[in-house]
C-alpha cells in the first residue's frame, strides 16, 4: 500500500479538476443560483416586517427551496458533470493513461466537486441567515443571542453533509447514463415525496437522515407515515457511510468503463 | 529465442466485439523490443487492438500483457507506457504545457520535477514556442506533436502511437520518424499503427498487416510481402453439382484447395489466379449444364488490402 504516492495522486487529480471547473465559464450559471438565496431575501430587506421574524420561516425557505430545489440540482449539475462532461468532450482517456488506480480519479474529481460546492452553499446559506436575521433590530437580537450562531451552524452542517451524500450520488450518476437528468428528476421524486412511503423505503432516502439534523423541523402533510426519525448519531455516521458506499461504486463502475467514443 | 514475459507484449487469442459489431477476432500476438508497424485500411481494428493494449478496452475474450502486467493494472502499466491516441479532443482552456505538467503531477513527480520534464518533452517535440498557447488554436500537427510529449514525457519503455505521423508536414515526419527510430535501437517497444504501408516499412522492425479485424499478415517486410502475394483468394461457388465441380477444377495447377460447403449445395475454392479459374469455370458450366446459383469471394478483403497496400506501382493508396 503506498498511501503517500496515492494522497499526492489525489491531490493532483482535485487541484487540477478544481481549477478546470470552477474557474471555467461552466461555473457562472452555478454562481448564479447560489446567489438566489440572497435575491430572495432582498425584497424582506426593503419593507422588513412583511414576513414573520419566525425561524420557522427561515426553516421553510430552507427546506423547500433551498435545501430541496437549489442544493438538490446544483448538486446534481456540478457532479454529474465531472464524468460526463468528460465523456462528451471525449476527453476521459486522458485520465485512464496516468499510473493511476481509477478509484483515486474518482476521488480526486469528488474531492474538487464536493470541495467547491461545500463551498459556495455554505457561504450563501450564511449571507441569506444573515441577511435575513440582520435587517432588524429584534432579529439582530436574535442573532447575538444564545441560540442565533448555533442554528447557522446547524444550517450549514446540513448543507455540506447533503452536498458530500448528493454529490457523491450525482457523480455515480453522470458515470452510467448518458443523460443524468432524467435519474436526477426520478430521485428527487422519490426524496421528495419519501414520506408518503412505508419505513423502510423511507430509509433508503438521504432526505430521511437529513431532516432530523434540522435546527427547526416543520411537520409533513397530510399523508404522511410516521416513521421514527433517525437521531443525529445515527444519521451522520449512516450518510457518511452512504456517501463512501457511493464512492467505492463509482470507483468499480469506472474501473469497468471503456472508452468507445470514436476519434472523430 | 523466446524473451522473458516482462520483455513482451502478447496478445493471446484476443477478440473485441462492440456489441454485434467485430472490432478484432482472434488475434494472437508477441511484440519483442523494437518498431512493430501495425498497418491496415480503416477499420481494419488498429485503434482497438491499440485500445486493448492500453485497457482503454477490454477484450470479450483473450487475454493481453504489457510487460507482464495486465492492462487494467493502471499503476503499473502506465510507468512504463505512453500511448498517443488517435483521440484529437482535448480539455477545455488548457495549454500544452499544462496538459502536460498537469498530468506528470498526478503520475506522483513534484512540482520542479514535472516542470522540468515538461520543458524537457517540449522542446523534444519542437513545440517550445507554443507550449503556452492554448491547444484550441494549434494546427493539426502541433496537437500531434503535444500528444506525441505526451506519450514520452515519462520516458516509457512501452510507445503505443496510432497515426503518429497524420498531419504532419514532410519535414516533422522525418524528425519525428528519427525520434521512433532511435527508441526503437534504445531497446524500447514502438508500435505505431498507419494505414499506408511505405510509410513505415523501412523504419520497422517488423510489420503486422490488418484487415477487417483480423491479422491477415505478420513479420518482417519481406516476409509479409511474399506472404501476402502468396495468399490464396478463396471463391464461394453456389451450385446444384459441387462435387462434379470440384472434381474438374482440380485440372487447373492454380487451384490448391476445393471443399464441398457443409450443406452440400456449395464448393469452397482456394486458387492463386482467380482469371484463370473464372474462366475454366465458364466452361465447365457450359460443358455440364450447371446451374449456378452464386460465386463470390469469401475473403476478398485479403486481396483487396493487399492491393491497396502494397499493390500498385507508384506507391500507395490516396488518403
Ligand atoms: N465504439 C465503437 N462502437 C462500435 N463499433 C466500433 C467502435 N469502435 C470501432 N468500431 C468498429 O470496429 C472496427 C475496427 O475499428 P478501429 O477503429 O479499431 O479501426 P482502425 O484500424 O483504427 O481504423 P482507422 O484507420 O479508421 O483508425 C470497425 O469496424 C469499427 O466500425
Ligand atoms: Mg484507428
Amino acid at each position: 500500500m503506498n498511501w503517500q504516492l496515492w494522497s499526492r495522486q489525489v491531490d493532483a487529480v482535485a487541484w487540477v479538476e478544481f481549477k478546470r471547473f470552477w474557474l471555467s465559464r461552466r461555473a457562472i450559471g452555478i454562481y448564479i443560483i447560489a446567489l438566489a438565496p440572497n435575491f430572495l431575501m432582498l425584497p424582506l430587506l426593503i419593507r422588513p416586517g412583511r414576513a414573520g421574524m419566525l425561524s420557522t420561516a427561515y426553516a421553510v425557505f430552507f427546506e423547500m427551496f433551498w435545501l430541496r430545489l437549489v442544493i438538490f440540482f446544483g448538486c446534481a449539475s456540478i457532479f454529474s458533470q465531472f464524468f460526463r462532461g468528460e465523456i462528451l468532450q471525449k476527453t476521459l482517456h486522458y485520465y485512464l493513461l496516468v499510473p493511476v488506480r481509477r478509484e483515486i480519479v474518482v476521488l480526486g474529481k469528488y474531492l474538487a466537486a464536493f470541495s467547491g460546492t461545500a463551498m459556495l452553499f455554505s457561504l450563501t446559506t450564511i449571507s441569506s441567515y444573515l441577511l435575513y436575521w440582520g435587517r432588524s433590530a429584534r432579529g439582530r437580537d436574535f442573532l447575538a443571542g444564545s441560540a442565533g450562531i448555533p442554528e447557522l451552524a446547524r444550517y450549514v452542517a446540513v448543507v455540506i453533509i447533503a452536498c458530500a451524500a448528493y454529490g457523491a450520488l450525482f457523480l455515480l450518476l453522470g458515470l452510467l447514463f448518458k443523460n443524468p437528468m432524467l435519474p436526477s428528476m426520478f430521485v428527487l421524486t422519490w426524496e421528495s415525496l419519501n414520506y408518503v412511503l412505508p419505513a423502510e423505503l423511507q430509509r433508503v432516502s438521504i432526505v430521511h437522515y437529513l431532516r432530523p439534523l434540522l435546527p427547526v423541523i416543520l411537520p409533513r402533510g397530510p399523508f404522511v407515515i410516521l416513521t421514527e426519525p433517525p437521531s443525529p448519531l445515527v444519521g451522520i455516521p449512516g450518510l457518511m457511510l452512504v456517501t463512501a458506499a457511493l464512492l467505492v461504486l463509482a470507483g468499480l463502475v469506472l474501473r469497468r468503463t471503456e472508452i468507445t467514443y470514436s476519434a472523430d | 529465442m523466446a524473451l522473458p514475459e516482462d520483455r513482451i507484449v502478447t496478445f493471446d487469442n484476443v477478440s473485441k466485439f462492440y456489441g454485434e459489431t467485430l472490432g478484432v477476432n482472434r488475434v494472437s500476438l508477441s511484440f519483442e523490443p523494437g518498431i512493430t508497424s501495425l498497418v491496415g485500411p480503416n477499420g481494419a481494428g488498429k485503434t482497438t487492438l491499440m485500445n486493448l493494449m492500453t485497457g482503454l478496452l477490454r477484450p470479450t475474450r483473450g487475454q493481453v500483457q504489457v510487460l507482464g502486467f495486465r492492462p487494467s493494472d493502471s499503476e503499473n502499466m502506465f510507468r512504463r507506457v505512453g500511448y498517443c491516441t488517435q483521440f484529437d479532443y482535448f480539455p477545455k482552456g488548457v495549454t500544452g504545457h499544462d496538459l502536460i505538467y498537469s498530468l506528470l503531477r498526478m503520475h506522483g513527480y513534484g512540482r520542479s520535477e514535472a516542470g522540468s520534464m515538461t520543458h524537457r518533452v517540449i522542446d523534444r517535440v519542437g513545440m517550445s514556442d507554443a507550449a503556452d498557447r492554448k491547444v484550441a488554436g494549434y494546427s493539426k500537427g502541433m496537437r500531434q506533436r503535444i500528444k506525441l510529449a505526451l506519450a514520452i514525457a515519462h520516458e516509457p519503455r512501452v510507445l503505443v502511437l496510432d497515426e503518429p505521423l497524420n498531419g504532419l508536414d514532410p519535414m516533422a515526419r522525418s524528425e519525428v520518424i528519427e525520434l521512433f527510430c532511435d527508441l526503437g535501437r534504445a531497446g524500447m517497444h514502438v508500435i505505431i499503427s498507419s494505414h499506408i504501408l511505405h510509410e513505415v516499412d523501412i523504419i520497422s522492425d517488423r510489420i503486422v498487416m490488418m484487415s477487417n479485424g483480423y491479422v491477415v499478415a505478420e513479420g518482417d517486410i519481406q516476409g509479409v510481402r511474399s506472404e501476402m502475394e502468396d495468399h490464396p483468394m478463396q471463391i464461394l461457388i453456389r451450385c446444384d453439382r459441387p462435387a462434379l465441380v470440384a472434381s474438374l477444377v482440380f485440372q487447373q495447377d492454380s487451384v490448391v484447395e476445393a471443399r464441398i460447403h457443409k450443406d452440400g449445395q456449395g464448393l469452397l475454392v482456394s486458387t492463386r489466379n482467380p482469371d484463370q479459374f473464372y474462366r475454366l469455370l465458364n466452361r465447365i458450366v457450359l460443358d455440364n449444364q450447371l446451374s449456378i446459383e452464386g460465386i463470390e469471394p469469401a475473403d476478398e478483403n485479403v486481396h483487396s488490402v493487399y492491393e491497396y497496400l502494397i499493390g500498385g506501382s507508384n506507391g500507395g493508396p490516396i488518403t
